[in-house]
């Protein structure tokens, strides 16, 4: 079972992503409502994945990484961002977020990122 | 005897006169050398892994798997790093070591540096381009 957290201000922006993730029965996925409660649930629990919205009330998607890996390293990163991939990964360099997702993802993103999280954990 | 093993990313074939691998996560391998009372007692190397966006841990995973206990890196990012502070790994900073042996003798003298965050490239510090992972 996969065990992930999105960390999300915007369930409604979020609603067919979330689904998506839902449906899939080897997932298991809490929701986040702060940078504060994310930090929280990779504390409590070691995720395999934490999806950072963009808009946390608490903190910056990319600082929220820095915690994050303060905490567990072990723990996936995805960030939603606007930023296209090139300015994406010269922002995020050097912290080993799994990917960038679009401002409103859906469907077809999920699907994506449960792939690439298959094939880091060596389970894909 | 009590013996440590330290790993330096190498380019290929690895040795005490290979050149550092530049790139900690993309090196072509692993020398990992054996040191006890102050001297090297063995040279060895260690294949890397594959690298793929995200998988920033897998070589943390490696070389604690192999019984790495201290890294010498010329650049990394932040979560590499803290996944080594995490699983135990000491990681010292090459201080401009250009080879291997360079950098073993470097950790003989105790003038290489623990690796902070404020070494670590890219977003993870803000520190300069030293290397990525």
């Amino acid at each position: 079972m996969l065990h992930i957290v999105l960390a999300t201000a915007r369930p409604e922006a979020m609603q067919a992503f979330a689904a998506a993730l839902s449906s899939n029965p080897e997932v298991n996925l809490q929701q986040a409502n702060s940078g504060a409660e994310a930090l929280e649930a990779a504390r409590a629990s070691a995720p395999h994945l934490v999806i950072i919205d963009a808009n946390l009330p608490d903190t910056a998607p990319l600082d929220l990484v820095q915690k994050l890996l303060m905490v567990n390293a072990m723990v996936n990163t995805a960030v939603v961002s606007p930023l296209s991939d090139d300015e994406f990964h010269e922002a995020s360099e050097g912290l080993g977020i799994l990917g960038r997702l679009p401002t409103e993802p859906g469907m077809e993103a999920a699907s994506d990122l449960l792939h690439k999280l298959k094939m880091v954990l060596g389970v894909g | 005897m009590q013996s440590t093993i330290v790993a330096i990313p190498s380019t290929h074939p690895g040795g005490l006169e290979a050149p550092l691998g530049a790139h900690f996560g993309h090196c072509d391998l692993y020398t990992l050398v054996k040191i006890a009372e102050g001297k090297v007692m063995e040279v060895t190397t260690l294949p890397n892994v594959p690298h793929q966006q995200g998988g920033c841990l897998a070589p943390v995973n490696h070389l604690a798997q192999n019984g790495v206990q201290v890294l010498i890196a010329g650049g990394m990012g932040m979560r590499p790093l803290m996944g080594f502070n995490q699983v135990g790994i000491d990681v010292l900073y090459g201080n401009g070591a250009q080879t291997v042996r360079q950098a073993v003798e470097g950790l003989l003298k105790g003038t290489l540096p623990r690796f902070t965050t404020e070494f670590t490239c890219g977003g993870g510090g803000g520190a300069p381009q030293m290397g990525k992972v």
